[in-house]
């Protein structure tokens, strides 16, 4: 079974290894090929300051929330690993901070020590008269990426530099399986308009007497269009802006005075500390998560009938590469298969009509432990838009309408 | 009118603390700082520097307290301002765990710190051995910046330095019209207190990015603190020895009671190991007292403030204060210094 990943930011590279772990004993001839354009240190992973947090509230999106604690539970067991510092993955404290009473967040029972920040905390940070203070986990793209490829080479994974400028592309040339983790530039592939850019500028600052990360949410505001501040092992990340429909990737004076401005009012250490660089990314933002499987035709290939595809891919926002990287269960507990948790069950189900998935006596999930089937199922029946059949004439295969949001 | 001569003696955290205190208050004392010793060769400068103490047990508590809240206070300040990365003063959060619940499950300087908590049993799950814990989050003091930036503050203030190295107490009264004695070890000889005793600790520095909170074992043997640049892990409470080299065999002992509470620690980067003496004494000494001068109807004024032990820069500013306010007392009491005895 060929599978081929499209995108190898952190997404397309946890979801790589899900599938390497939860299927190369089951299935023979299981080959992964990961294809980018853009690969570490160039993703926007390796720029994001990787810090576990989603936003606030998943406002009913219930399954975000769960993602968000498979993440964190599979992060925080490979602390306690050999590996973990290689890994680029630690633990850090710190300050959500809100100018008004907010209600408490969605991850406050799956992060580390949630409390209340107290009034002598606050005074602290004027301006802010309510918030939390907790323990997160880091995890750094820079670092993590690097371990993540070698990782997969060293199980026979390909890589491949290129754009992938079709799904045709890849089946024609006989892939089974494609997943698609391609983030804020899905578009190209195959137009989403409900992606579009999320900008982002950060100032890396070497300070490291900081130990905390900072947080605010402002009402006036939009998250992380104000002030934060996340220490990493070696610079401190400043931010931020979010700007939504800019495909600029270029750094901007104006942003960087306002972030530099806000940040050392924020905290006040800053003023005299060493400016190392900015960067500016694209958050892949989209109203909710893309998970989601669909079938594409791809005419006469090898592949007779139809193909099964798995679309797979735009998440919501930067932080939710976190979120995301559960989906497929980036999870590697000693002695556990890696899940494919919550609605990724359904990705990889053969359909009744696809011959391709030769599922073993037992079903995919012959290996599986008891406990997820209810969830498999459920994950079948809730919320999940899956894969309107997009059946596409052999031989012709249909321009995708233009994206939406088109470069500046 | 002349002005009063204060001498400090003594260049560690309680020196230039209690320097800074009297010549940025009392602008009628010209004050002078001597010692045989400055940064980075003081006591102050190998040590974490993390603002936490055990009760002393002679000493009134309401006054510990308020030597805790000053000394928090006025570093918190430093950390909140655009002086943090030059005095070398942070933020700090992490636990401290014990082997038995103590009588006394609540600090007196709990109200103090921020966000004084219990840890949880999941959270006590990491550690086997330890069955109650609490977390906080404190300041951190690094001295081989903080002095620096000290000694910048009394010179500006008009403070002059000298270094030279006293025997006794009473050289300086022909000079100085008021003896400020912070003397920390020294003290033992300089004005024969039998009290004042080492109590060795040996430390290594590592380099460990990737941790960001401190672990104490309440035994305080077992520590690590991360800092600016890298964390100080120790330790070790050796009454009477003055060694000051450092012994290999007890910095493996160190790594290994460490690694124990945090695995990572051992991927870290060992860069080297100190040694200091601290100022062990059953409380600190912070009071006034007049001495006579040899062969002289002198008598001269001395406050004392030295014998903080393990809590030198945690106090250092709280005493400091208090060494200031008995000055003061003195010079109200003396009048100008040519009515003096």
């Amino acid at each position: 079974m060929r599978v081929a990943v499209i995108g190898a930011g952190v997404i397309g590279l946890s979801t790589a290894k899900c599938i390497y772990e939860q299927y190369h004993l089951t299935q023979g001839n299981l080959t992964i090929e990961v294809y980018a354009d853009r690969f570490t240190p160039l993703t926007t992973s390796d720029g994001a300051a990787g810090f576990w947090q989603p936003y606030l509230y998943d406002n009913g999106r219930t399954e975000e929330t769960k993602w968000n604690k498979e993440t964190f539970d599979y992060l925080l067991s490979v602390l306690s690993s050999p590996e973990s510092v290689k890994m680029g993955i630690f633990l850090q404290s710190g300050y959500n901070l809100c100018s008004d009473y907010a209600p408490e967040p969605s991850f406050k029972d799956i992060v580390l020590g949630f409390r209340h920040l107290t009034k002598r905390e606050l005074e602290m940070f004027p301006g802010y008269n309510h918030g939390w203070f907790n323990t997160a986990l880091m995890i750094e793209g820079k670092t993590y990426l690097p371990w993540l490829m070698d990782w997969l080479q060293s199980r026979g994974v390909m890589f491949y530099q290129k754009k992938i400028e079709s799904f045709k592309e890849l089946a024609d040339a006989g892939v089974d399986i494609i997943i698609n983790c391609s983030g804020v530039r899905s578009g190209d592939l195959q137009p989403d308009p409900q992606l579009t850019p999320g900008r982002g500028q950060i100032i890396k600052v070497d300070a490291p007497w900081l130990k905390h990360w900072i947080l605010t949410h402002n009402k006036r505001s939009s998250t992380y269009n104000s002030p934060y501040i996340i220490p990493g092992s070696r610079l401190v990340t400043v931010g931020g802006v979010f700007q939504v429909g800019n495909w600029s990737e270029a750094n901007n004076s104006i942003d960087h005075k306002k972030i530099w401005e806000e940040a050392c009012h924020l905290e006040p250490s800053l003023k005299h500390a060493r400016i190392v660089e900015d960067w500016a990314g694209l958050r892949p933002v989209r109203t909710t998560v893309r998970l989601q499987r669909e079938k594409i035709s791809c005419g006469q290939n090898d592949i007779e009938g139809e193909g099964l595809h798995s679309v797979l891919p735009s998440s919501r926002s930067s932080h939710t590469f976190l979120e995301f990287s559960s989906v497929l269960g980036a999870r590697a507990g000693a002695g556990d298969p890696c899940w494919a948790l919550g609605p990724a069950h359904h990705l990889l189900t053969p359909l009744p009509l696809a011959g391709l998935l030769e599922a073993p006596a037992g079903g995919l999930y012959g290996q599986r432990a008891g406990g997820h089937g209810g969830q498999q199922a459920a994950a079948a029946v809730h919320g999940e838009e899956a894969g309107e059949d997009q059946k596409r004439d052999g031989g012709e295969s249909q321009q995708p309408a233009p994206a939406q949001g088109g470069h500046h | 009118m002349k002005r009063v001569k204060v001498v400090v003696v003594g260049a560690g955290v309680i020196g230039f603390s209690t320097a800074v205190c009297i010549a940025e208050s009392l602008p009628l004392c010209a004050v002078t700082l001597v010692a045989d010793r400055f940064s980075p060769d003081t006591t102050s400068d190998g040590a974490a520097g993390i603002m936490f103490v055990s009760k002393y047990p002679d000493i009134d508590l309401e006054r510990q307290k308020r030597w805790f809240k000053d000394s928090f206070d006025h570093l918190l300040a430093i950390a909140q301002s655009d002086q943090a990365p030059e005095a070398g003063v942070m933020l700090s959060s992490g636990c401290q765990i014990f082997r038995a619940v103590p009588a006394e499950t609540v600090p007196f300087w709990a109200d103090v710190v921020h966000g004084f908590r219990f840890l949880t049993e999941s959270e006590l799950k990491r550690f086997p051995e330890h069955c109650f814990g609490q977390a906080f989050t404190t300041i951190k003091c690094e001295c081989s910046a903080y002095l620096p930036w000290l000694e910048k503050r009394f010179r500006r203030a008009g403070g002059k330095v000298q270094q030279s190295h006293v025997n006794h107490l009473q050289e300086l009264a022909g000079t100085y019209d008021l003896i400020v004695n912070c003397s920390g070890l020294g003290a033992r000889s300089l004005v024969g207190d039998q009290q004042v005793h080492p109590v060795r600790g040996q430390v290594l520095k590592v380099q460990a990015p990737w941790i960001n909170h401190f672990i104490r074992d309440a035994d305080g043997l077992t520590y690590f603190y991360p800092g600016v640049h890298c964390l100080t892990v120790g330790g070790t409470r050796q009454e009477g020895d003055r060694r000051l080299e450092a012994d290999p065999a007890e910095s493996e002992d160190i790594l290994r009671r460490c690694c124990l509470l945090e695995p990572s620690l051992a991927k870290g980067k060992v860069l080297g190991e100190w040694v200091g003496l601290r100022p062990g004494r059953r409380n600190p000494r912070v009071e006034r007292e007049v001495l006579g001068t040899q062969g002289s109807a002198r008598r001269v004024h001395v406050v004392h403030n030295y014998g903080h032990g393990g809590g030198g820069v945690t106090l250092a500013w709280g005493t400091a204060l208090d060494a200031l306010g008995l000055v003061k007392q003195i010079i109200n009491e003396t009048g100008p210094p040519e009515a003096r005895l």
